[in-house]
C-alpha cells in the first residue's frame, strides 16, 4: 500500500512538472487589429488554412517522456517486489519423503534434532 | 553384475539417522527410547516443566515485544516465501523470554511437539518443520527439524545457519539474525534438493565396487 502510494505521487508530481512549461508558454494573445479599407478582399474560394498550431515545445516533450518513464520504471519496481514475493524467479524444490522415522522419547514430531548456540559476548 | 555405492553417502545417511541425541543432555541413543537413559528427558516429564503451550502463530510469534510491526511484516513475508520454495517444509520462529530460565534445547524440543506449527497430521516421518526458538534475554537460540528432515539436513548444517545468525544476535538486531538464518537454510536445503535430484552424492566421495553375491 505505501508503494501505491508513492508510485502515485511520483506520477503525480511527474504529470505537473510535464505540463507546467505549457502554462508558461502561452502568450496573451493581443485581440485581432480591425481591418482597414485598403484590406485586399478575401477570395471566398480559397480555404483559409485556420490560425497555424504551435510547435510542441521541447520542454513540454521532455516532461511527457520524463512523466512516462518514470510511470514504466515504477511499475516494474512494484512488480518485481510482487514477482519475488511470489517466486517468480525461483522453482519449487521437494524432497522424497522418508518412510519411517525412529520416534524417540514419548514424541511423535521430533526427536530432538537440534543445534543451540549462545550468543553473549560477540 | 556389481553393486556400487558411494562410502561418503553411506556415512551420512549413518551420520543422519544413527546420531540421535538426547535434546537435553546431548547424551547418544542407541536406541529409539521412550526416555533418555541418561538423564530421564521424556515429552511427559517436559508437559509438567513448562506446563500449557503459549499462544503462537503459524510462521512467527514475537512474545518479547522486541521486533518492531516493519519487522515482523518483513519477516513473515520472508517465512512465507521460503515455504514457497519449498513447499512441504515450514519454517516457524518463536522469540520468548523464558521464566523461569530453562535450557532452550529443551523448550524447543517440548515446542515442536506440542505446538503442532503445520498440519495435525504430520507426524513421524512427516513432519518437515523447521523451528527457530530464540530467547534474547538469556542469549541462546536453537534450531530443530522435524522428524522427516533428520534424513537431510545434519546437525552441523543447522549449527551452521544458527552461526550465520551470530552476528545479528550479538548486536540485538534479532530481525537481521533470522534472516540471515533463513537465507542460509534456504541455500542449505536448495543444495540438497538439487542432489537429490541429481541423484549424485556430495563430492569428494569415493566409490566402491562391490561384487555381486553368488547366486545359487
Amino acid at each position: 500500500m505505501n508503494c501505491l502510494r508513492h508510485f502515485l505521487v511520483i506520477v503525480t508530481l511527474s504529470m505537473l512538472f510535464a505540463f507546467c512549461p505549457s502554462s508558461f508558454a502561452q502568450d496573451a494573445a493581443s485581440p485581432p487589429s480591425p481591418s482597414s479599407a485598403t484590406a485586399v478582399p478575401e477570395n471566398p474560394f480559397v480555404q483559409s488554412a485556420g490560425p497555424s498550431k504551435k510547435p510542441t515545445s521541447l520542454k513540454v516533450k521532455l516532461g511527457v517522456a520524463f512523466a512516462l518513464l518514470t510511470a514504466a520504471a515504477g511499475t516494474l519496481w512494484i512488480s518485481m517486489r510482487v514477482w519475488r514475493a511470489a517466486n517468480l524467479f525461483d522453482r519449487q524444490y521437494h524432497f522424497p519423503p522418508p518412510q519411517t522415522a525412529a520416534l524417540r522419547l514419548g514424541a511423535n514430531r521430533s526427536g530432538g534434532h537440534l543445534a543451540t548456540i549462545k550468543f553473549d559476548g560477540v | 553384475m556389481t553393486r556400487c555405492y558411494n562410502i561418503r553417502s553411506e556415512k551420512k545417511a549413518s551420520v543422519l539417522t544413527g546420531n540421535m541425541r538426547c535434546p537435553s543432555c546431548r547424551a547418544l541413543l542407541d536406541a529409539p527410547l521412550p526416555q533418555c537413559a541418561q538423564c530421564g528427558l521424556s515429552l511427559a516429564a517436559l508437559d509438567r516443566k513448562f506446563g500449557i503451550v503459549p499462544l503462537y502463530s503459524r510462521y512467527l510469534t514475537d512474545r518479547t515485544e522486541r521486533l518492531s510491526l516493519r519487522d515482523a511484516q518483513h519477516l513473515r513475508q520472508a517465512l512465507c516465501l521460503f515455504q514457497r520454495k519449498f513447499p512441504q517444509l515450514l519454517f516457524s520462529v518463536m522469540l520468548v523470554d523464558l521464566h523461569p530460565p530453562a535450557p532452550i534445547s529443551e523448550y524447543a524440543f517440548w515446542l515442536i511437539n506440542r505446538a503442532r506449527f503445520s498440519e495435525f497430521q504430520a507426524t513421524g516421518a512427516k513432519n518437515l518443520e523447521l523451528l527457530l526458538v530464540i530467547d534474547p534475554g538469556a542469549k541462546e537460540a536453537a534450531l530443530i527439524t522435524g522428524y522427516g528432515l533428520e534424513n537431510y539436513v545434519t546437525e552441523d548444517d543447522l549449527a551452521e545457519a544458527l552461526n550465520a545468525a551470530r552476528p545479528g544476535l550479538g548486536t540485538g538486531d534479532v530481525a537481521s539474525a533470522i534472516n540471515s538464518c533463513i537465507d542460509f537454510m534456504t541455500r542449505r536445503l536448495r543444495e540438497i534438493a538439487m542432489e537429490i535430484e541429481a541423484g549424485q552424492p556430495e563430492t569428494g566421495g569415493e566409490t566402491v565396487q562391490e561384487p555381486a553375491p553368488e547366486t545359487p
